[in-house]
């Protein structure tokens, strides 16, 4: 190779190097009595939107700890934001140079279910504790994790309830059940088909469709096939969004989609279009902007007024596992395992539920509400708590 | 080795290929892959009925026209998007992987094209629009997609592919390369979100970026007509009308054209073509520019269809006209129309009587098996030198 083509070959590596390495990731400052706490989770790509509102949510609470807000603290605490675009090898590298630097005290998340089971294992062997604001498979309890906490429901909640709220209130002739195959979301099909078989409602075999193709065309022919007017579906906003639009523009505008947070977003809404009007879905996220408690008000004021919009979904319960943080911290619970501790026995009261954990890291039965949202005018609308 | 053409001496101007080669074999061996193709419709159409008489497929005619009315809408836009992929390989033996960025580039020139230069959007045009605006702003977006991929292709033929045919470098150098410019320019298109990146004091453009981007509502969706109560949509109609005048415009510019038999000279034998004077780079730069240009339109069309466009749009549908390539023969136009159509009913129909999880499986076992009785493709791929 001659030194021109050369120089044109480092010429192109290096820009497909740059390409590649473009992403972005947040960064705290650091000073002196630094404690740095991870934030793990697609911060950028197709699952951001259910992920970014968290991380703004604790970068707030964070800035607030810092700036004296809730007394004075003995550390300084920056927030580290680690994209994992919501794979499970980026969580792992995520979570291997956390585990590397003795400076990280604690993570938040990781966000997806995916990620928690690759990353959990490294997270859990180094003793940081990492409390998850939105990884809601039930099988991520069984790994005997003892410095792992789950600061929401798990689907083994949510899944029953949708389930029987299917069976008993809509009544539909048949349910065409679908999901995406991933981690996070395969435990919803496989609970809510069977509650529904369990509960008398004929269940059409669950048909699992390909994340990230913008073609669902075989998918809404099998519905058509099955002639179901209900359709519960496991997948994220980027997906769901195409096939409720597909849905529709196949002539099965009557046939109502049943889901879970993890497409409770905008960019459903976006991308579904006005055939996203009618979609319910089950999710532990409390409606914190229409909340009348003050301390909610006040958190959705501060979020507005410092990000301009209100605060999207798990932006709450990431906002109250922040502030948990800041309650062990300011109790001078300032390493990894006086931190671990300091969760398994205390509790903190927050703005969407009391965080209170049983031995397995999962809530305490308790505390838990679960809520119905529904699509009405293209709005994402709180239509009541959801029970069993 | 030697060429069909060799063996049997009879003129490219005959033949369907790119290059290649006769159709004047032997009456029997000609009816060998219509017999084949005859035994595996058979085939289906048993395993069909079975199927039926067990409940496993659905005896409805409705299920199977939504079924069928979908694959073709797909087949069609895979059609489009394998004539690039063939056409080169054609004449260069390259696969051009990044072709599927070509159709990306497209799509996101129609998109622009539509709210930039026509102001169309949810706001001003909260159903579509109509009339003359309808039929101008559509054009133009294709039109637009279609010269914009077009020269897409040729800048990737220039920059990435010509350096390394001047300097003779391996198949693989060349397949490496191809995969590298289809990395490159998804990642590009990535960064292209409206933010600063690499520390520079400006921020980049906002083309793409992350999230999927809307299309606007132009051609507001209806039902065209029914048939058995499925509605056939007008975004299908679009779909199917454009393709099938792109692909018969396409075949007469290879088959009927000065350029064309030039284009087919090319792939036939290089240095003899040069000899007679044709300009192999000329002839080059017009098959990129025509597959980007059939690219184009298709993803405008997938754009207009599926409502929106984004960075990795092309990388399925990518793959998948690949594989149509490959199943009608690669190199071969109408083979690559052929394979395109028929993935796209396979796709759909072989779900029917399974699960969507089976798409995948059915569609590539399909190739697998007619490669297997067909190896270079339904209808014949060119004799690699």
């Amino acid at each position: 190779m001659n030194r021109r083509s050369a120089i044109r070959a480092m010429t192109l590596a290096s820009a497909i190097v740059l390409a590649a390495c473009g992403g972005t990731s947040g960064g705290g400052g650091s000073t002196a009595q630094n404690v740095k706490i991870a934030y793990i989770g697609a911060l950028t790509g197709d699952y951001k939107t259910i992920v970014v509102p968290g991380f703004q949510a604790a970068q707030l609470a964070f800035n607030n700890a810092n700036a004296g807000k809730y007394g004075q603290l003995p550390v300084n605490i920056s927030l580290v934001g680690m994209d994992t675009q919501g794979t499970s090898d980026q969580a792992v590298t995520a979570a291997e140079s956390v585990v590397n630097d003795p400076s990280y005290v604690g993570v938040i998340g990781p966000a997806f279910s995916n990620e928690t089971q690759a990353a959990g294992p490294r997270l859990d062997q180094a003793g940081i504790p990492f409390m998850t604001p939105s990884a809601t498979n039930p099988g991520l309890d069984q790994n005997g994790w003892t410095h792992w906490f789950r600061g929401v429901s798990s689907d083994a909640f949510g899944g029953p309830i949708i389930a029987s709220y299917i069976a008993n209130t809509v009544k539909p002739n048949c349910v065409f059940v679908a999901g995406d195959g991933t981690t996070g979301n395969t435990s919803w099909d496989i609970s809510v088909s069977q509650q529904l078989t369990s509960l008398g409602v004929q269940v059409k075999p669950r048909e699992t469709f390909t994340s990230g193709a913008k073609d669902f065309s075989a998918l809404v022919s099998k519905l058509a096939a099955t002639q179901c007017t209900a359709f519960f579906i496991a997948g994220y906003s980027s997906d769901v969004g195409p096939i409720r639009k597909q849905m529709t523009d196949a002539g099965l505008g009557n046939v109502t989609l049943y889901g879970t947070s993890a497409f409770k977003d905008d960019q459903f809404l976006s991308t579904a279009g006005n055939a996203a009007n009618g979609t319910l879905i089950v999710c532990d996220c409390s409606d914190v902007n229409s909340s009348t408690d003050t301390a909610a008000k006040d958190f959705v004021s501060q979020y507005q007024a410092k990000y301009g919009e209100l605060p999207g979904v798990y932006a709450a319960e990431a906002w109250d596992i922040a502030q948990f943080y800041i309650q062990a911290l300011k109790a001078g619970k300032t390493t990894r395992d006086a931190l671990t501790s300091y969760f398994r026995s205390n509790s903190h009261q927050g703005i969407t539920k009391e965080l209170k954990f049983q031995a397995n890291g999962e809530l305490d039965p308790s505390v838990i509400e679960d809520y119905f949202f529904i699509v009405k005018n293209g709005q994402w609308t709180l239509q009541g708590p959801a029970k069993q | 080795m030697k060429t069909q053409r060799e063996e049997t001496g009879t003129a490219p101007e005959q033949s369907w290929w790119i290059g290649s080669r006769s159709f004047s074999q032997s009456r029997a061996r000609a009816l060998l892959p219509w017999l084949g193709g005859l035994g595996l419709i058979g085939l289906a159409a048993a395993l069909l009925g079975f199927g039926i008489t067990t409940n496993t497929c659905p005896a409805s005619g409705s299920i199977w026209i939504r079924f069928i009315s979908s694959g073709l809408t797909l087949g069609f836009m895979y059609a489009m998007i394998a004539l690039g992929y063939s056409m080169v390989y054609g004449i260069l033996q390259l696969l051009n992987f990044a072709h599927s960025e070509v159709f990306m580039i497209g799509s996101f020139a129609g998109l622009y094209t539509l709210t930039g230069a026509f102001g169309i959007n949810g706001h001003a045009y909260p159903s579509g629009v109509n009339g003359s605006l309808l039929v101008g702003s559509i054009g133009a977006a294709l039109l637009v997609g279609a010269i914009a991929s077009g020269l897409a292709a040729v800048a990737i033929e220039r920059i990435a592919y010509r350096p390394l045919r001047r300097r003779g470098v391996s198949r693989l150098g060349y397949l490496i390369t191809a995969i590298g410019m289809s990395l490159f320019l998804q990642n590009l298109f990535l960064l292209l979100d409206g933010q600063p990146h690499l520390g520079l004091p400006f921020n980049w453009p906002r083309i793409a970026g992350r999230n999927a981007v809307p299309y606007p509502d132009t051609l507001h969706l209806m039902p065209a007509f029914r048939i058995m109560g499925v509605p056939i949509n007008n975004t299908q109609i679009l779909v199917v009308v454009v393709a099938i005048v792109m692909l018969v415009v396409l075949d007469v510019i290879v088959l009927r054209t000065h350029t064309g038999q030039q284009i087919r000279a090319v792939a036939e034998d290089p240095e003899a073509a040069s000899l007679l004077g044709v300009n192999i780079d000329r002839v080059i730069v017009i098959t990129f520019f025509l597959g980007g240009v059939m690219a184009g339109i298709a993803g405008g069309l997938y754009g207009i269809y599926y409502g929106q466009a984004q960075w990795n749009m092309g990388f399925v549908p990518g793959i998948k006209a690949f594989t149509a390539a490959v199943l009608g023969g690669i190199g071969n136009v109408r083979g690559a129309m052929l394979g395109g159509v028929l993935l796209g009913l396979i796709e759909n129909l072989g779900v029917a009587c399974t699960g969507v999880e089976w798409q995948g499986v059915i569609a590539f076992a399909i190739l697998i098996l007619v490669l297997m009785f067909r190896p270079t493709g339904l209808l014949g791929e060119q004799v690699s030198r």
